[in-house]
């Protein structure tokens, strides 16, 4: 839709003006000056549909500083990020995207993933462990996504998870170098042609191998896979990992007891939180084990502040890693709780903070740690 | 170089260059506020700035008063008189880049903030050492200490603490119009030593310097808090009772008096969560929220007197609990539901605007009988309707009456500033005033300032604005006539 589409709403923010979607904004926090804030994304809204601003670069670069982390929407009644995101589609067809989504859009259509990496290299995590293919019959397809194939970091989190998975005995299997990019982010950037044939190609895959159940790794899959990939005629069963290890850890399949000592704070990642309103079966997973202190930072849940790697950002960097940039405000939060865990549950997330706790000089003090790896070192009796 | 390319560079010299934006798609969010305006009206800045030091903006306003370019302090950009946009271009300077807290003094209950901060930052942090500043206007997720100050805007907890800054500023630090750094005021919680020069400020618009530190009296966070709401049948028997109940010696936080309008509106979320709607006695003309705090005991026991007094002077206290909690929520006062703003959804045909008056107590009710007229001649649904905050301790009615007007049609915005004007003029007929915490900025009753105010006295204003601001760079066209 375009942002005509959204006109009601855009003269409503333009004649309201009350900015409660302003102060908790990642990208307002960033770059400082109202343009960056949702209210202010609403008034360039307004400026265009009222013909007194065109479309520019200039203008996408406001449009595109945002990690759609719908903290704006959480505070109003109106969902501004869906606006945000016709703002964007609208910027895609005039071809005045910033150079750095061009690159991502490009390389994702070409490659499968935004890095230019081989596609034939996507399974590589999985050398040395016991994780196999998907095959017919196998109860769950686990889906990993971009971060988890081809970022280092993001491996030892797939391979963290696949092995506790194993661990339980469940049936799954992967995809690996036929695994193509879920589409999330390049549907977030507002390519939504791209978008389309991504999932209607996943789509093809799994109907073809009798997919029917899904758990993804990363919250961002999850969320377009089961919001969005219906409306391309799919009704699979998907869920999140954390939802599905809890699941297990309840039903004892999973042993925990070896426990682990720590004080551990949660970082609610926004498509798993606000998008999918998912909050406790991280926090269930995390009190469950044995000597973990679960505290919270001051802005959790609904409230929580985005790592700054939402909406294509990770990929993108359009935020850069200054003082106020969204990664480096969170691990100061997170420092703040006196934990010595900063646990998440998505890799794009783990990826942004772990980088931003090394630039804060906090690792003697803080480890970024993703729940599937924290309950692995629990089974396996490590801290 | 020509001269406004050399004033940028200057500037981005000052600030940094990414604190500098001269760009159309910046300066749009700078160009309305709140405010009454038709919805195609803008007012656009040449420059916005956004420093993060008083002496950054003490060079910024050197500049701007050699070069004789205006200079508008903006806060939160909530403003409902057009205080903070830009009417004749100029520097923006955006406040919220300073925004550090610098002291918190428990002992003494006071805090020093830098003034960019919002209302609601600066009190999560004093929540941090059980303490807050009880100022609270609805907008306070948005606007700061500073905008506070220089609009003395009204919060809902006026009656206990007091509502208007005078009651909470202590110090002061302003960027006068010529670029000095003055400090006024100290942490005495009171002094007749010098001119009390800091609450000059008060009220100031932006006209007379950019306010940038302020000291503030805090309190400590009340250990229990209880709140009702009670219906009466008309405007004069609620503040009848509202009198009696300071009058017997009761120390209510918040005396809140609203239309019935205003109480169905701010309750809309009990028949979205509950599915019970709200069906408000026949008689009914006005709904109380009152609030008592302290020791559970204390407030408790007052909370019990005052419910007798409420019964004998014929109100009717409201039993059901969700219904006045839900008052109390989207009133935005003493919880917040993220998610839940209503304002948006009120605004989707309607632009809310509205008056502030204050009246001398006993006028109140004839103002409000004005005030139903009005909306037949002009013919305009009431918003939220009227309501009172009790300002300035105890009972000073700070009355704000409020109009729903379709902001596409500038036949009907013009309609509604005749509206206002005519009902600020019955307000200056009644002893009162035209602004009582939001302050005059554009709006049209500007034209009323020599109506309100003497001609020696008015003289006297422009005299020291002159005296401050002799190019008159500091927020220009508004409040007094230039």
């Amino acid at each position: 839709m375009l942002i005509r589409g959204f006109k009601q709403d855009i003269y409503t923010c333009n004649r309201c003006r009350c900015g409660f979607c302003r102060e908790e904004c990642p990208s307002y926090k960033t770059f400082g000056l109202e343009s960056y804030s949702g209210r202010g994304r609403m008034s360039i809204a307004w400026a265009v549909l009222e013909g007194k601003l065109d479309l520019t670069s200039e203008l996408a670069k406001r449009i595109y500083a945002c990690t759609m982390c719908r903290h704006c929407s959480a505070r109003c009644s109106m969902d501004i990020t869906a606006i945000i995101k016709a703002f964007r589609e609208e910027l895609v067809e005039g071809g005045l995207v910033p150079p750095e989504v061009k690159d991502f859009l490009e390389n994702t259509y070409k490659y499968g993933n935004p890095w230019k990496k081989p596609r034939e290299k996507r399974g590589e995590w999985t050398e040395g462990t016991e994780i196999r293919r998907y095959e017919s019959g196998d109860e769950f397809l686990y889906y990993v996504g971009c971060v988890g194939s081809y970022d280092t970091r993001g491996n030892r989190v797939a391979k963290a998870l696949g092995e506790i998975l194993l661990e339980s005995g469940l049936s799954f299997g992967v995809l690996g170098s036929d695994e193509n990019c879920d589409g999330n982010e390049v549907n977030m950037l507002g390519e939504k042609g791209l978008f389309q044939l991504l999932a209607e190609k996943n789509i093809q895959k799994f109907k073809k191998l009798g997919v029917k159940k899904i758990v993804t790794l990363s919250p961002h899959a999850y969320n377009a896979m089961k919001n969005e990939y219906p409306q391309h005629g799919v009704n699979l069963e998907v869920m999140h990992y954390t939802k599905l290890l809890r699941e297990i850890i309840k039903s004892g399949k999973l042993d925990i007891s070896k426990g682990l000592n720590a004080r551990v704070a949660y970082h609610d990642p926004c498509f798993l939180g606000r998008y999918n309103e998912e909050y406790e079966a991280p926090r269930e997973i995390l009190r469950d084990i044995p000597g973990i202190e679960l505290v919270e930072m001051e802005r959790n849940r609904e409230n929580s502040f985005c790592c700054g790697g939402g909406g294509g950002n990770f990929y993108t960097d359009l935020f850069g890693g200054g003082q106020d940039s969204p990664s480096r405000v969170r691990v100061r939060e997170a420092y703040d709780t006196d934990a010595e865990i900063l646990a998440v549950a998505c890799p794009t997330c783990m990826t942004m903070l772990d980088d931003a706790v090394k630039v804060e000089g906090l690792e003697e003090k803080l480890t970024v740690r993703d729940i599937s790896e924290i309950v692995k070192a629990t089974i396996e009796g490590r801290s | 170089m020509n001269e406004h390319t050399k004033i940028l560079e200057n500037l981005k010299s000052i600030v940094g260059s990414e604190n500098v934006s001269c760009d159309k798609v910046d300066l749009f969010a700078y160009s309305r506020d709140w405010s009454l305006m038709d919805a195609s009206t803008i007012y656009m800045p040449d420059i916005v700035v956004r420093p993060k030091k008083t002496a950054e903006i003490a060079e910024v306003v050197r500049l701007a008063n050699k070069e004789r370019i205006p200079v508008i302090p903006w806060g939160g950009g909530t403003g409902l008189s057009g205080g903070a946009v830009a009417i004749k271009g100029g520097i923006i300077i955006d406040m919220k880049g300073l925004n550090e807290i610098i002291e918190i003094d428990e002992e003494n209950l006071t805090v020093t903030t830098q003034t960019g901060i919002t209302v609601q930052k600066l009190n999560e942090a004093l929540k941090n050492h059980q303490l807050w500043w009880p100022h609270d206007p609805e907008s306070k997720f948005a606007s700061t200490v500073g905008a506070a100050i220089a609009c003395d805007n009204a919060g809902t907890f006026g009656t206990k603490y007091g509502g208007s800054l005078v009651d909470y500023l202590l110090g002061i630090e302003v960027v006068l119009p010529t670029g000095e750094i003055v400090k006024f005021g100290s942490k005495a919680p009171h002094s007749v030593s010098g001119y009390p020069l800091h609450w000059l400020f008060i009220g100031s618009e932006g006209t007379l310097g950019v306010i940038t530190e302020a000291t503030l009296r805090v309190y400590r966070l009340p250990q229990h808090r209880c709140v009702d709401i009670i219906i009466f049948d008309s405007f004069k028997s609620a503040i009848s009772a509202g009198l009696k109940i300071i009058e017997a010696g009761l120390d209510p936080e918040s005396i809140h008096i609203m239309a019935k309008e205003g109480f169905i509106y701010y309750t809309k979320l009990y028949e979205v969560k509950f599915n019970k709607a709200f069906k408000p006695p026949e008689k009914m003309e006005a709904a109380m929220a009152i609030s008592f705090a302290g020791l559970k005991d204390v407030a408790e026991f007052q909370r019990s007197v005052a419910s007798k007094i409420f019964l004998e002077a014929g109100g009717m206290v409201v039993e059901e609990r969700e219904l006045v909690d839900i008052f109390w929520t989207e009133k935005h006062t003493l919880s917040y539901d993220a998610g839940r703003n209503p304002w948006p959804l009120s605004q989707t045909k309607y632009k809310y605007t509205g008056i502030d008056l204050c009246v001398p107590t006993g006028k109140v009710p004839l103002i409000y009988e004005k005030y139903k007229r009005l909306l037949k001649k002009y013919n305009f649904k009431p918003a939220t309707g009227c309501f009172m905050y009790s300002k300035r301790l105890k009972f000073a009615p700070n009355c704000i009456f409020t109009i729903n007007v379709n902001d596409e049609d500038p036949e009907e915005v013009e309609r509604a500033k005749k509206f206002i004007h005519e009902i600020a003029k019955h307000s200056i007929k009644c002893g009162g005033t035209i602004s009582s915490s939001r302050g005059v900025g554009i709006a049209v009753t500007r034209s009323l300032m020599p109506v309100e105010h003497t001609h020696e006295a008015l003289e006297l204003m422009k005299k020291l604005k002159q005296m401050l601001d002799p190019n008159n760079i500091m927020n220009p066209g508004k409040k007094l006539a230039d």
